[in-house]
């Protein structure tokens, strides 16, 4: 069973890039790992790379006292455990119907196109501002969860999954006296669990990532999500639109290793989510492939 | 047991009772308004306090009657995309700070309160003496068809100018002097990447630090572009009549050969275009990467931390050198940016300088407690939290030749609350004692001392060498419509030439500089001039 040349070279290659690509995204952390936990002074320095120098604990100390930080978090876990079930629960409902063919639901293409549109064109920021703030959503949690309840590409991803699924199926339970209800629930649900554990975890991703909508519709840090939060005190600095006395007082605090530990703090769920959803991925995503 | 519940009792209906009166106070003389504001990053605030409720806001309510809520509040970065949004909805905040362009359009939509009758009765003297203090041109710039439609926020212009930042260690290590000229510069520049002036055996130095927008508070350009009478983005005397913008003058050309020479001798970080100024001055020139910078008077303050963690490193502050011994002058951008404008639906707009004269007051005027309501003890930034912030520019200036006066004299009486706290820094830096905020005291010394920063700065107004932009109108409609395409086209253009492409590039900017609106914005600038 000796491999040919040719095929260890291949291996050989792929072993290396798939290393590399590795290195380039897990390195970043490691170095955010040590500088969270090594003392501010040494990080001025730059003497830290990969391993933490004087370690201490005190930016963490001081991050889980940050009572913003708490705050922040809640938001955004109120915000996964509200918006997803109601992205699956729109999502669902909307791939059923769409997954049938022209035969049994002749509008489907229009309604196919309807939400397709949406995913190609927005818009634009004032329309969509305008329109939020006159349903009365700005400042409210709502703002966080309704104006991205229907996630298309996830809705696609599920379609082309129900697709999948033999039609013989769904025949013997219709005449077997099943409504599309009962089909819905008691069938698809059950066949699809690979894909539905891939778009839950999509949609758990989008809404702990998302930052950009608590900015702009919340009216003050205390709603910020945890995203939100970090990008705009952690990360964020506009250096041009600061004032010159404003900026003269950056320096004081000296924050970065603190900096550094708020957004470890806010990687490790996600984090933790992963390892548990990620055996469904490569059966769960299927964007095309019509069997039967 | 018993009796400690009775008495908590009687104590919480004392507060009970103490809350009510003030309450109905407030209603009687007092009213609201509503504003908005920018979030200034890493604001602290003292145990219980926020933006909301702090020193400031209390204080507006028992000296002024005015009640103060904020409708939203966002990080700086976030505020300007934020009140663009929110005006597109119609209902303005009784009181808010906007740019200039936003200025110009909301006085074009007729939606700000006219100010000059409330500057005449409400503005009290020392007010109006801060906002004349520049000899009326930040009034001027607010001013639109006769009418006051906003209060500048006052700043510092020559607190804005760049002074020569110069890692002097490393001018020892390597037996060089001061610079007297801009090939001096250079030369010092060559020498900090290819000497190794940090002695570690590696050649992993840089001799001039720059930041990705070329200009700014720290690792600038202006500095050096003023050794060679080149006057960027600023107004200048055009060479045959009427101003001219200093950026597409042939001055500007030479500053960029000389960048480019230097690049390509390996002095300047092939990586600038990714950093900002305070990431390559707390970074760059803190990990002792980089020995020389052009900046604001206050940037050591950014090497806090470093110099706590290398003692022997060690700074100094440069005028600005020409290309010919004796100097150059230092270009001072027209300083206000920011205005504070009040709603036209605002029931009272004389707000405005209420909350300006109290705050003036106490920061700077007869009454400054500056430990209270400017920096407190703990290093607090005090005066980001109120709503209206302005600083008489000069008084940085005024400020280090008061601390200059009494280290040589040792007499304290004549300086003011403020002055003191940093003749105390710079005293104590002096007697070698490691107190705490040791660094922070270094830096102070680097400011206010007599060969600080500021003394630096107080030499180019002494000897005339300043050079001011001679445009300080309202911003114009052709401003807002070309400025910032032709400011990215600058960026491009420049960083290019400096890494490495060819120098006529320069020429062929000067011509799409004039054809993508620059003609539009020169002719506009000339006809305020004439008019003037």
């Amino acid at each position: 069973m000796k491999k040919p040349v040719s095929r260890r070279i291949f291996e050989a290659v792929n072993v290396i890039l798939l290393t590399l690509m590795t290195l380039c995204a897990v390195l970043p952390f490691l170095n955010f790992l040590a500088i969270s936990l090594s003392e501010s002074s040494a990080v001025a320095l730059g003497q830290v790379g990969f391993w933490p120098r004087r370690v201490t604990l005190q930016s963490y100390a001081f991050v889980l006292q940050k009572l913003e930080l708490a705050q922040a978090f809640g938001v955004s876990v109120a915000k996964v455990l509200v918006g997803v079930p109601l992205n699956m629960l729109l999502t669902l409902l909307i791939a059923y119907p769409l997954s049938k063919s022209k035969e049994e639901f002749p509008a489907r293409n229009v309604y196919v196109w309807f939400f397709i549109v949406t995913m190609i064109f927005s818009g634009g920021l004032v329309p969509w501002f305008l329109i939020i703030s006159k349903l009365g959503m700005i400042d409210s949690f709502w703002a966080l969860v309704i104006p991205s309840a229907v996630p298309v590409y996830n809705v696609v991803i599920l379609v082309n999954f129900f697709k999948g699924i033999p039609k013989g199926i769904e025949e013997a339970a219709t005449i077997d006296g099943a409504t599309h209800w009962q089909i819905l629930w008691r069938i698809f649900v059950p066949l699809s669990s690979a894909a539905l554990a891939s778009t839950i975890l999509f949609c758990v991703v989008n809404h702990w990532n998302s930052w950009f909508e608590g900015m702009m519709l919340m009216n003050r840090p205390s709603k910020y999500p945890l995203q939100t939060y970090l990008q705009t005190f952690v990360v964020g600095r506009n250096t041009q639109l600061m004032s010159s006395e404003a900026m003269r007082n950056v320096g004081i605090v000296s924050e970065r290793t603190a900096r550094a530990a708020q957004m470890f703090v806010a990687t490790v769920p996600v984090l933790m989510i992963y390892p548990f959803m990620q055996k469904y991925f490569t059966t769960g995503v299927t964007l095309g492939g019509v069997k039967e | 047991m018993k009796g400690y519940k009775i008495l908590s009792m009687i104590l919480s209906l004392a507060l009970l009772v103490g809350v009510i009166p003030s309450v109905a106070m407030a209603e009687q003389n007092g009213y609201g308004i509503v504003a908005v504001r920018p979030i200034p990053d890493d604001i602290t605030f003292p145990e219980g306090d926020s933006l909301e409720n702090n020193i400031w806001t209390r204080l507006y309510e028992s000296e002024l009657g005015i009640h103060l809520t904020y409708e939203w509040m966002t990080p700086v970065a976030q505020y300007e995309q934020k009140l663009n949004l929110s005006l597109t909805t119609g209902q303005l905040p009784d009181v808010f700070q906007v740019n200039a362009a936003q200025l110009m359009q909301l006085v074009d939509d007729e939606m700000l309160a006219d100010l000059s009758g409330v500057y005449e009765s409400h503005a009290s003297q020392y007010t109006k003496d801060v906002l004349m203090q520049d000899g009326g041109s930040a009034l001027a710039s607010a001013t639109f068809d006769g009418k006051l439609m906003a209060v500048p926020k006052m700043s510092s212009g020559i607190g804005n100018t760049n002074v020569l930042w110069i890692r002097t260690d490393w001018l020892q290590a390597l037996g060089l002097e001061a610079p007297k000229t801009m090939d001096d510069v250079i030369a010092i520049a060559t020498a900090f990447t290819k000497n190794d002036p940090d002695g570690n055996g590696q050649n992993d130095t840089y001799g001039l630090a720059l930041n990705k927008d070329l200009y700014g508070m720290a690792a600038s350009l202006e500095g050096f572009m003023n050794g060679f009478s080149a006057y960027p983005n600023i107004w200048v005397e055009g060479k045959e009549s009427g101003l001219e913008n200093g950026v597409v003058q042939p001055e500007v050309k030479n500053a960029l050969a000389a960048l480019q020479a230097l690049y390509k001798d390996g002095a300047i970080d092939p990586e600038f275009g990714t950093k900002d100024g305070y990431s390559v001055v707390n970074g760059d020139a803190g990990k002792g990467k980089v020995g020389m910078f052009y900046g604001y008077f206050w940037n050591m303050g950014w090497l806090t931390d470093a110099k706590t963690g290398n003692e022997n490193m060690e700074w100094a502050p440069y005028a600005l050198v020409g290309e010919t011994p004796g100097g150059a002058l230092a270009q001072v951008a027209f300083p206000v940016n920011l205005y504070y404008v009040v709603s036209a639906t605002c029931e009272h707009p004389e707000a405005i300088f209420e909350m300006l004269n109290l705050q003036l007051d106490r920061c700077f005027g007869k009454n400054a407690q500056p430990d209270i309501y400017n920096v407190d003890s703990a290093g607090r930034a005090i005066f980001e939290y109120p709503l209206i912030y302005s600083e008489p520019p000069m008084k940085n200036a005024d400020a280090q030749k008061a601390v200059a006066a009494a280290l040589a004299s040792g007499d304290v009486s004549l300086l003011d609350a403020e002055q003191k706290g940093y003749y105390n820094q710079v005293v104590s830096y002096r007697s070698g004692e490691r107190a705490d905020g040791w660094a922070q005291n270094w830096a102070a010394e680097k400011m206010w001392g007599e060969l600080g920063s500021m003394a630096v700065i107080n030499q180019y107004v002494d000897g005339n060498k300043l050079y001011h932009d001679r445009y300080y109108g309202s911003s114009t409609q052709s401003m807002a419509d070309f400025g910032s395409i032709l400011s990215q086209k600058q960026a491009q253009v420049f960083t290019e030439i400096i890494q490495g492409a060819d120098i006529a590039q320069f020429d062929q900017f000067v011509t799409d500089w004039y054809d993508l609106g620059g003609r539009q914005i020169t002719d506009d600038v000339n006809l305020w001039q004439s008019q003037r």
